[in-house]
């Protein structure tokens, strides 16, 4: 394995051990981790900002596209935010990001969540099936329907007096749904963290001088985690 | 003609869409124009009144309310969850200013930045404040991945200890990571997302949830401007058509005949 | 003018920029091209172009929080913070100097990021898990019937992934089946279904200028506008 490689993997087994430390308690060690990555993400993005405006912008003007001038344009208007008379100047370019945003958003949002769903939950069978399956269908259909009036608002009166037992069934749904959504997600999440674990075990520890380290590692981690007040020393880090 | 027009215009499979994109505009303007003569009751949503008792506490603790929107941003189809968010920002921000409680902001996109900056400052205007507000240690940036966004909002909550969060938004695998951050330091809690596979985490671990719909609600209820409590009315109207075609949907099934289905499918 | 210009502009612009998405969705407009493609679905690309390329030049707006924030616990050498703070800036020098002088796809950016970046981003991915833990006991107080309820599925969903449980209690595993396809995923679609008339009703608002925070600061003769 080559000397990069190696660096590489300690780097990364390093930060490993500090980010999981947190579960724990705060400590310099994970603060190193959490700069660290929030300097290389912003990063990141820079180098894939400048990127983007390379070849969304810059290559399509390059080749004819002159209305992307408008573009850089307004990508500098919105600085103006920064001014205090012209701050104003930037609700063009902000404008038309709201505009995208909410246009992709509706006519998303209309077919697959609004009408995909009614035609789903329609297109359930009472009849002509077994009783269970007509029993669960019908079911399904109450907690849909009672789910959607759980959500009405400005109408007071129909989650009052007898009516308050349809808004009771959709939030006795919802909860059965976030249990059940709840436990399903632990069991995936358990997995990743089985992941991580592999690769200290395998990828890091094997290497020389690593089964040395861990423990050092692992020592300075729990003190680290002492508060200041009660550890000898350093008193503040 | 216009049949001919209509025909070549239409694109099969998304008319009915269309027409209920039209209906709806027309519930929703309806509802804000009678709304300005008669305000429509709003049901009560208890997690919306709770951010005056979370924003007193933090005062009285002298510690910081913490505020973010998960991974929204202005150009992708979450744009309308962000929206909401900041709705919400702009009342805790000018109710803390009032109790002399600091709310920092935690931003994922630095696009929304500018428009936090601007409501945030607005805040501190209208509570008289606006000395107070300093733009650089109250929004801070994170870095626009999402889990050097989450290790960041963990440092800040490690830290700097606020007595409450609030969590309105986009959230996605960092719902849970946050909730539990949060919920060690003691921090009263109040969580929303539309993003229903992630309700569940804060469902379990916050003090207080909106639900899905009730975070596009949220900001008419805080403001209850007649405008957009009119536009609420407006979706709710929505909401008893969608009930209606579901069910007439499931009778005429039910009876043999696939029209109410045809005429969705459209 | 001054009215027009500050406040009615930048709502016309959100409409239009969102009108000519949906247009673009729903109808085929004429005059449509060779492959009959709308005149709108060339002008929707653009716009999503533009997008992408105004976000990148906002991000500037989060390099100089960080940076204003940083050098300000620097110049003040604030206590157990400002190492942290120079360490942070260098960071992003780092990735920006070497990502954009060699390339985002070169093998001296890749063994940066794989070394800090990618490791980071999975490990604190994983971390969910120990959250998760914790979350388990949370979800154990039943203070409610609603705590009750979730706990009663929760529970049910765990054990059937217990192998011991799906070879001699199978039932277990029926009854997963069931609250997966039945309450789960219709208590979902409910959820779903009002939340989109929730997104659809803020788009209408933002469109014709009932909801304007993303103008910002708004003067008196805005306001009322």
């Amino acid at each position: 394995m080559d000397l990069g490689s190696v660096i590489q993997i300690w780097l990364a087994a390093l930060f490993t051990v500090w980010i999981y430390s947190i579960a724990f308690r705060d400590n310099v060690f994970f603060k190193f981790a959490e700069h660290t990555f929030v300097g290389a993400a912003a990063g990141h993005n820079i180098v894939y900002a400048v990127d983007n405006i390379r070849r969304y912008g810059w290559t399509p003007f390059t080749q004819g596209a002159t209305l992307y001038l408008v573009v850089f344009l307004l990508g500098l208007i919105l600085y103006t935010r920064y001014h205090s008379k012209y701050f104003w100047l930037s609700r063009f370019p902000l404008a038309i990001m709201v505009g995208i945003g909410i246009g992709l958003s509706m006519r998303a949002t209309v077919t697959a969540e609004f009408i995909a769903q009614i035609i789903s939950t329609a297109s359930l069978q009472l009849v002509g099936v077994d009783a269970w399956t007509a029993f669960s269908n019908l079911i399904f259909i109450i907690i849909v329907v009672s789910v959607v009036y759980f959500f009405v608002f400005t109408f007071p009166g129909l989650h009052g007096g007898g009516r308050a037992v349809i808004p009771k069934i959709a939030r006795y749904g919802m909860m059965a749904a976030f249990g059940y959504a709840f436990a399903n997600t632990v069991l995936s999440r358990f997995q990743m963290i089985f992941g991580r674990l592999d690769f200290l075990m395998s990828s890091w520890l094997p290497l020389p001088g690593a089964m040395m380290v861990l423990p050092i590692v692992l020592i300075l981690l729990i003190y680290a985690m002492i508060p200041a007040e009660k550890r000898p020393w350093p008193k503040s880090s | 003609m216009f049949g001919k027009i209509g025909d070549s215009m239409l694109i099969s499979g998304r008319i009915f869409a269309l027409g209920m994109l039209i209906a709806i505009w027309i519930f929703v303007l309806v509802s804000m124009e009678q709304a300005k003569k008669k305000i429509p009751t709003f049901r009560k949503m208890a997690g919306l009144d709770a951010i005056p008792e979370m924003v007193g506490r933090a005062a009285e603790m002298n510690k910081p309310i913490h505020f973010t929107t998960g991974l929204g941003d202005l150009t992708s189809t979450v744009a309308p969850q962000l929206v909401a968010g900041l709705s919400v920002l702009g009342y805790v921000s000018e109710l803390a200013a009032k109790a002399g409680a600091k709310v920092i902001y935690s931003v994922y996109q630095a696009q929304v930045m500018p428009i936090a900056t601007e409501i945030m400052k607005d805040a501190y205007v209208r509570a008289g404040k606006p000395e107070e507000f300093d733009v650089e240690t109250q929004i801070r940036y994170l870095s626009g991945e999402q889990f050097a966004y989450a290790s960041a909002v963990q440092g800040i909550a490690e830290r700097e200890r606020p007595a409450a969060n609030i969590m309105i938004g986009p959230f996605y695998a960092e719902s849970m990571l946050f909730s539990e951050t949060f919920f060690r330091i003691g921090a009263i809690q109040l969580a929303g997302t539309a993003r229903g596979y992630q309700i569940p985490f804060f469902a379990v671990v916050c003090d207080y949830l909106l639900i899905a719909e009730e975070i596009y609600a949220a900001g008419a209820y805080l403001s209850k401007d007649p405008i957009q409590v009119g536009s609420i009315r407006g979706q709710d109207v929505g909401k008893m058509i969608a009930i209606i075609l579901i069910v007439l949907g499931v009778i005429a099934l039910a009876a043999g005949s696939k029209i109410v289905l045809d005429l969705l499918k459209a | 003018m001054s009215l027009l210009i500050r406040r009615q502009i930048p709502i016309a612009l959100v409409f239009i920029t969102a009108l000519l998405i949906m247009m673009d969705y729903f109808l085929k407009l004429p005059p449509l091209d060779a492959r009959g493609v709308s005149w709108t679905s060339p002008v929707v690309k653009d716009l999503q172009n533009w997008g992408v390329i105004l976000t990148a030049f906002a991000l500037g707006f989060g390099a100089v929080n960080l940076f204003i924030l940083h050098s300000r616990h620097i110049s003040r050498r604030t206590v157990k913070q400002w190492p942290f703070s120079v360490w942070l800036l260098l960071m992003i020098i780092l990735f920006t100097v070497v990502g954009v002088s060699y390339g985002a796809t070169s093998p001296e950016y890749s063994w940066l990021y794989n070394s800090s970046y990618f490791a980071l981003s999975a490990t604190v991915y994983s971390s969910l898990g120990f959250y998760m833990t914790s979350g388990i006991y949370r979800a154990l107080r039943a203070r409610n019937v609603d705590a009750v309820i979730l706990l009663v599925t929760g529970g049910i969903a765990l054990l059937k992934n217990a192998p011991a449980v799906a070879v001699n209690a199978p039932f277990v595993v029926s009854i997963d089946s069931w609250l997966n396809a039945i309450p789960t995923t219709s208590a979902m679609r409910g959820i779903m279904i009002s939340a989109a008339l929730g997104a659809i009703a803020l788009g209408i608002r933002t469109m014709t200028g009932k909801e304007t925070g993303f103008l910002g600061r708004l003067t008196e003769a805005e306001k009322g506008g």
